[in-house]
């Protein structure tokens, strides 16, 4: 069965906020299944085995220290923070960035393109034995991987072959739906007796 | 000489002034008809299905120059105790959906399958909308046996009514697994917003009639008469909105911003005219009788609407009474018209006036339709390169309302946006009562944009805002709204959504005016039933009929 690209959005936003994001970075969440998505990538999949593994820790652990050209904290990066925070300075950041212990390294996709797109140059992120190149429009794709222990981030860097084709529908596993599920159901705030007398509106009949 | 100008958010993004909005000429039905009419398009019944209960499946197709859409009707026999407007609703009198072309069979058997369910079901990117309506029993009933004994129904039970059936919902966009927008947002019919779910109620509304006038034929055989006419066009499609649509104008910051820009501009343009036609102002006064009269049909229980109703009648009076004693071919006399209403009329009365100023002029603001779409994927990319400095000017300058307000009251923060578990519906919830906080949604800028400058309060002007969402994620969102209302001064609200004074039924009449609703009749602070298409020409009179005209007649 396949969903629509709003459809994973909306989910991948409530995942995201479920999963203990500010609604602010879950915004970026929807976004970026939306962007991979659209280009043919399972990206509801991949984001469905990071909220996994980063659940219950603390975000903020997550996040990146800036260490001049390196990116790093004390466990790993969250692809989407350091995403975010990539597109954050897509305008003055240097040439030579390595990610240091970054997960799910396809979900920072998008950000690159957002700052190919700032920079006017194409991007690629390149890890051992994969990588993908972006010119903030289309992407091409070298292998996925789960985790990659160093990603060099270069400017100027040369697609090879086709782009992934743009699409409209994506694809999504039933288990990946559960769990996405799962943490979406998180935001939704259990009955109170208040809130069903005061309803959400609407009659029976007339 | 003075510039006139659009008016300014702070006076046109308050609640109470877009819970007075009224249906215009960019309103999103009427944009449809006007194109539908003038590209030629026809309509056509090319299935009907139904046995004497009224199931069954039936296909009416809307063949454009380009392409061709098909309302694909189910009917069901729904037991009373099933008939339930919630969104929470299992069972519906009747589902829809609107194909993208026209459907196989087996394209038909697999929404058979799946339209009926609704929620419960899958569409696919072939459909561009789901929906599904119920009887006004007493109309239905009414209608029905009248139609079968051969004899019409009662006019006045019809115009109190004023439809057969009810929508609960139309969902577009990607919903349940239909086409994106962005799928078709390139085709000249769906530039505009909503144009599809629109067209898919007004070939409901056809439906509906031919459906009753099939089950009066099964119940009174060869004595049953179709319905007249004229009693036809007072019908529209009713609709039952409730708090689940009050969050989209605040999720949808562009596409807001750009519906009242149009608008806004639109009013402009009038009032800038350095003088009127004669033949413009017997138009317009022509329209100001028939909105007097059409004022008159609306009805509630609702306290508020009754006052607000009242107040609106009056002032229709007082600008008759007006314009009667000055002479609107005069130099300037739109924009002193509309000046003598902001000093003299209410909102409910000044925002009808523009919607009537507005009507002379299509031939300068109708192109404003296309206008009103959103790219919003590109407004959504934070710029983290902006000065602090520069974003406490926007607080300022867009939320100044907001930072003025003492947060640390609890009427200030009396209502917190949430999503039910237990029917995943929209909810407004009392924050000091329930433990609701913490699933509140992000439905609160003003509150967002006070926390957010407080928190600002020790940074460096120069600093990017990119070093304060580092360590600040939490004001991710509301940095995004900043900026977007930087570029777009009409996308924010500017009146506080969780107050303890807030009302939503003021958010739902804003969208619904500009899907080109009538007849508000608010039901609580939080649900209102509205009429679409009401007096509108049906499928089949469309080509010979005006396709404005309708939206003041009674």
């Amino acid at each position: 069965m396949t969903w629509s690209l709003n459809e994973v959005t909306a989910l991948a936003r409530k995942a995201g906020r479920g999963a203990g994001q500010s609604w602010g970075l879950a915004e970026e969440t929807g976004r970026v299944v939306n962007w991979l998505a659209a280009r043919g990538v399972i990206a509801p999949t991949l984001l469905g085995r990071l909220l996994l593994r980063q659940d219950g820790l603390e975000l903020t652990a997550l996040a990146p220290r800036i260490e001049s050209d390196d990116w790093v904290n004390d466990g790993w990066l969250c692809p989407i923070i350091a995403g975010a925070t990539l597109s954050d300075r897509a305008a003055t950041i240097g040439q030579q960035i390595v990610f240091h212990n970054l997960a799910q390294p396809l979900l920072i996709a998008p950000a690159t393109a957002s700052v190919a797109l700032v920079r006017g140059a194409v991007l690629g992120l390149d890890w051992d034995g994969g990588g993908f190149v972006t010119d903030g429009r289309d992407l091409w794709l070298r292998g996925q991987k789960d985790h990659v222990d160093v990603a060099r981030l270069t400017f100027d860097a040369v697609p090879q072959g086709a782009p992934l084709a743009c699409t409209a529908r994506v694809p999504v596993d039933a288990e990946t739906t559960a769990i996405l599920n799962t943490f979406a159901g998180r935001t939704y705030a259990p009955a109170t007796e208040e809130s069903r007398r005061a309803g959400a509106g609407g009659a029976d009949a007339d | 000489m003075t510039v006139i100008s659009r008016r300014p958010p702070e006076q046109v993004m308050r609640l109470a002034r877009m819970g007075a909005f009224h249906q215009h000429r960019l309103s999103f039905m009427r944009i449809l008809l006007r194109r539908m009419k003038a590209d030629g398009w026809t309509f056509h019944c090319s299935s009907f299905e139904f046995d004497s209960k009224g199931v069954g499946c039936g296909l009416y197709v809307a063949q454009g120059p380009e392409r061709a859409y098909s309302l694909v009707a189910f009917g069901h026999d729904l037991p009373p105790d099933m008939r339930s407007d919630r969104v929470i609703a299992t069972a519906w009198d009747a589902t829809f959906t609107l194909f993208d072309g026209i459907p196989t069979k087996a394209d038909l058997e697999r929404l058979n399958q799946n339209v009926p369910l609704q929620e419960a079901g899958r569409v696919t990117g072939r459909e561009l909308t789901v929906s599904r309506a119920n009887r006004s029993v007493r109309l239905w009933d009414h209608v029905v046996s009248r139609l079968a004994s051969g004899q019409q129904p009662e006019a006045g039970m019809l115009r109190d009514v004023g439809y057969l059936m009810r929508t609960t919902a139309v969902y577009g966009s990607g919903k349940l697994g239909a086409a994106d927008r962005e799928v078709i947002a390139d085709r000249a019919e769906c530039a505009a917003p909503f144009q599809m779910e629109m067209l898919t109620v007004f070939l409901i509304r056809n439906f509906v009639v031919e459906l009753a006038e099939h089950m009066a034929r099964a119940l009174g055989g060869k004595k049953a008469v179709p319905l007249d006419r004229a009693l036809r066009r007072g019908l529209g499609i009713g609709n039952s909105t409730g708090l689940g649509m009050a969050p989209f104008l605040i999720n949808h910051p562009v596409l807001l911003n750009n519906w009242i820009a149009a608008r806004e501009e639109a009013l402009a343009v009038v009032r800038r005219l350095p003088s009127a036609k004669q033949v413009d102002v017997e138009f317009f006064c022509s329209l100001l009788v028939c909105a007097a009269r059409n004022v008159e049909e609306w009805r509630s229980d609702h306290p508020l609407q009754v006052a607000k109703l009242q107040e609106l009648r009056r002032d229709v009076g007082r600008l008759q009474s007006y314009i009667e004693s000055v002479d609107l071919t005069a130099p300037m006399s739109w924009d002193r018209l509309y000046h003598w209403a902001e000093l003299t009329l209410d909102l409910d009365g000044q925002e009808l006036l523009v919607s009537l100023m507005l009507e002379p002029y299509g031939e300068l603001i109708d192109g404003f339709a296309s206008c009103m779409s959103a790219d919003e994927g590109a407004a959504f990319v934070l710029d983290g390169a902006m000065p602090v400095g520069q974003l406490r000017a926007v607080l300022a300058d867009v939320y100044g309302w907001a930072l003025a307000l003492d947060w640390g009251a609890q009427t200030t923060q009396a209502r917190v946006w949430y999503v039910s578990a237990e029917k995943l519906e929209p909810r407004l919830g009392e924050r000091f009562a329930e433990p609701l906080a913490d699933y509140e949604q992000p439905l609160s800028p003003g509150r967002d944009a006070a926390r957010l400058y407080a928190d600002l309060a020790d940074c460096a002007d120069e600093m990017p805002v990119a070093e304060v969402l580092l360590s600040h994620p939490e004001h991710r969102h509301m940095v995004r709204r900043a900026q977007i209302a930087d570029r777009y001064p009409y996308a924010e609200i500017r009146d506080n959504t969780i107050s303890a004074e807030v009302l939503p039924i003021d958010m739902l009449r804003a969208k619904l005016a500009f899907f080109g609703a009538q007849h508000f009749d608010p039901r609580s602070d939080r649900w209102v039933r509205i009429n679409m298409f009401r007096n509108a020409p049906y499928p089949d009179e469309l080509a010979g009929a005006d396709p404005d005209g309708w939206a003041y007649s009674t």
